[in-house]
């Protein structure tokens, strides 16, 4: 069965195993480079693997565990999007701009997942900047998404999403500022969490939009999401954005039952806003049932529109991206893809009285999604209209002119889960998004990861 | 698809976006500024529905907090935000503004600094960034001697409690105490000398040229 070989193991369950010295860290992480060399060139979802440093950090946690050292992410094997700086290896943002960075230090969520005994495999493929889309006038191509190559992974985290899904590497992480954990989560079939902003340190991470931006993990469950949460999250004095959070171990809080929890469907989101296909429609029902059925009480919940939150959320990202990215683009234009340019210019035409207004109505927004919180412990969505879509249909000015669900969490400031919450007819899989108020990290991993053991949807793998 | 409230899509001419465009020291082919083109009309659609009558004394709205998570570790309720309140928090208070101790002179500053030095010369350390309330200006310093008006403000007095307060906060770890207690520890004549191989370890394929990195 797929589910017991090395690759497909879940974080949890390959640390298990090694803490009991029935699984070697070397042995699992050949296994992995071994799927990799096999299977990705099917998905593209590595941008580059470091074969001789991922087992080198293996034998050194091999030694540790025979030493005696104990620890959930102790020869574990993840990868990197390829945003984050990692010392020694290249890093690109998938893009010609940055095509020979090589960065002197580790980002801080790499250094800590590293001082935590997980093996690095290698960098994977983003939309360029995190922001881009899909484009095929890079010098690496697009990913691909492992339940059917031809499909969209969704993105900006694409090469974490595929490769987490198709067994690549037991853990990834990405990066949201509108949805890029989250929606490749979605349409990969995986657990992504874009976390309160603050709990995870940034630095080290090239930025997309800073008012936005979140560093977080993605992983086959929620479980798996918490482990790496308890590495990562802490304060980073050097990280102004990084805030002192809650002193929580995410992978034990998640164990406690639903029963009682205030859960609300924001039914008009998924319903009306961006108006979702009926085996979505289904598939939320059920998840309500699912939640029901654990003891939580599911009632209707109310927010402002996907749309507003979407105006305010794109014209911060436009206008943020933009002006980091403005020396280079005035002597480098042609050296980005088209997908880039048309997401990212318009920012020069932004003026400072409309991001100003921006800033101002989220401020708003931010209190009105609070106050919703009152009511309710989790707020429940779809992250996306349906299931992948092909990787051709995507346009350059989608992240205009289609609104995504996904960026309320990050105008709002709030964490916020997507796991799999069921399947097409053909074989797709569906997200179901969590959301909780700020700082309710431990409380969206924990339904999520109650949900996933009631749904039993985390049997099925992509078949490759 | 939920109406956005109706405002006037701001509009803009090609003669004037090619002056902005010039004025950000960009140059675009024809095919580039279709592009763009294309992007404007939406971002302006977007511009369009963001409310523009708020109260021109509401302008601290940009800003916001997030509630401090509890001691607990559970997550906080947040406080929904009340703009009135914060204008009210943010208000200048008298009675606090009285309270507040002298500022030592530049002088009696770079003086105390001084001194400082010569008491102790610090060793060469490396640079590191503190966060901003260990960035205040030398006459702020605690240690600082106040001027003959001026009253020790309490929290001047103790300085080494002052210096704490500035100094960086250690990074918050998971207490040790929260984890799962780990299993005995196998004693050393118990270990094994190898890791026995996982059962289902797929069978290891002819040794593949091994690269450091690989590029596509």
């Amino acid at each position: 069965m797929k589910g017991s070989a090395p690759p497909f193991l879940t974080i949890a369950d390959a640390g298990r195993l090694i803490a009991a010295k029935k699984l070697s860290p070397v042995e699992l992480t050949r296994s992995l480079l071994d799927r990799i060399a096999t299977v990705d060139a099917q998905l593209n979802a590595f941008l580059q693997v470091t074969e001789r440093q991922a087992l080198a950090a293996a034998r050194a946690a091999e030694r540790a565990v025979m030493s005696g050292r104990k620890g959930p992410l102790l020869g574990i094997p993840v990868a990197y999007k390829d945003i984050y700086e990692t010392a020694g290896v290249r890093t690109t943002a998938h893009s010609r701009i940055l095509a020979d960075n090589v960065p002197a230090q580790d980002a801080e969520t790499v250094r800590r997942l590293g001082a935590a005994g997980a093996v690095m495999l290698g960098k994977l493929a983003t939309h360029e900047f995190a922001i881009g889309g899909p484009a095929f006038d890079l010098p690496w191509p697009p990913a691909r998404n492992p339940w059917d190559t031809r499909r969209f992974t969704g993105g900006s985290s694409s090469g974490s999403g595929a490769a987490v899904a198709a067994g690549l590497a037991l853990g990834a992480l990405g990066s949201d500022t509108g949805g890029s954990i989250r929606l490749p989560a979605a349409y990969c079939g995986i657990a992504g969490l874009k976390p309160t902003p603050g709990l995870v340190s940034r630095r080290g991470v090239i930025p997309l939009a800073p008012s936005l931006d979140t560093a977080g993990p993605m992983a086959w469950t929620a479980q798996d999401c918490a482990i790496l949460l308890d590495a990562l999250a802490g304060h980073d004095p050097l990280d102004p954005a990084s805030v002192p959070g809650p002193t929580v171990s995410y992978a034990r809080a998640i164990e406690a039952p639903l029963k009682g929890l205030r859960v609300g469907l924001l039914r008009r989101f998924y319903e009306h806003d961006t108006p979702g296909s009926p085996e979505v429609l289904q598939m939320m029902t059920r998840a309500a049932a699912t939640l029901r059925g654990l003891g939580a009480r599911v009632e209707d919940a109310a927010l402002p529109s996907v749309q507003e939150y979407n105006a305010v959320g794109r014209i911060i990202i436009c206008a943020e991206a933009y002006a980091l990215h403005e020396p280079t683009l005035r002597t480098r234009l042609s050296d980005y893809s088209r997908v880039f340019r048309v997401r990212v210019l318009a920012g020069a035409l932004i003026r400072a009285a409309d991001y100003i207004a921006a800033q101002r109505r989220r401020t708003d927004l931010i209190a009105e999604t609070a106050k919703v919180f009152e009511r309710f412990d989790v707020l429940l969505s779809a992250p996306t209209a349906g299931s992948a879509p092909l990787l051709t249909e995507q346009r350059p000015d989608d992240g205009f002119s289609r609104p995504l669900e996904t960026t309320v969490a990050n105008v709002a400031a709030i964490p916020s889960l997507v796991v799999c919450g069921g399947f097409t007819a053909t074989g797709l899989p569906l997200g179901l998004e969590i959301m909780g108020p700020a700082w309710g990290d431990a409380t969206v991993l924990r339904v999520g990861h109650q949900f996933e053991l009631a749904a039993g949807l985390r049997g099925r793998r992509p078949e490759l | 698809m939920a109406a956005l409230p109706a405002n006037p899509t701001p509009t803009i001419s090609p003669a004037e976006m090619q002056i902005l465009v010039s004025r950000a020291g960009l140059v675009l082919n024809p095919g580039q500024v279709a592009d763009l083109v294309l992007a404007w009309r939406q971002v302006a659609g977007l511009i369009a529905g963001l409310p523009q009558d708020r109260p021109m004394a509401d302008d601290m709205a940009v800003g916001f907090r997030l509630p401090p998570p509890t001691a607990s570790g559970a997550p906080a309720r947040p406080a929904a935000a009340d703009p009135a309140a914060a204008r009210a928090r943010l208000a200048p208070q008298p009675k606090r503004a009285l309270a507040r101790p002298v500022q030592p002179t530049l002088t009696q500053a770079t003086r105390a600094q001084a001194t400082r030095a010569q008491a102790t010369p610090a060793p060469a350390k490396p640079a590191r960034a503190k966060p901003a309330s260990a960035k205040a200006p030398a006459n702020d310093r605690p240690k600082a001697k106040p001027t003959a008006r001026a009253k020790p403000v309490p929290r001047a007095k103790p300085p080494a409690k002052a210096k704490a307060a500035a100094k960086p906060k250690p990074i918050a770890k998971p207490k040790p105490t929260a984890r799962p207690k780990p299993t005995a520890k196998p004693k050393p004549t118990a270990r094994p000398k190898a890791i026995p191989k996982a059962k289902a370890r797929p069978t290891p394929k002819p040794a593949a040229p091994r690269r450091t990195t690989r590029r596509r």
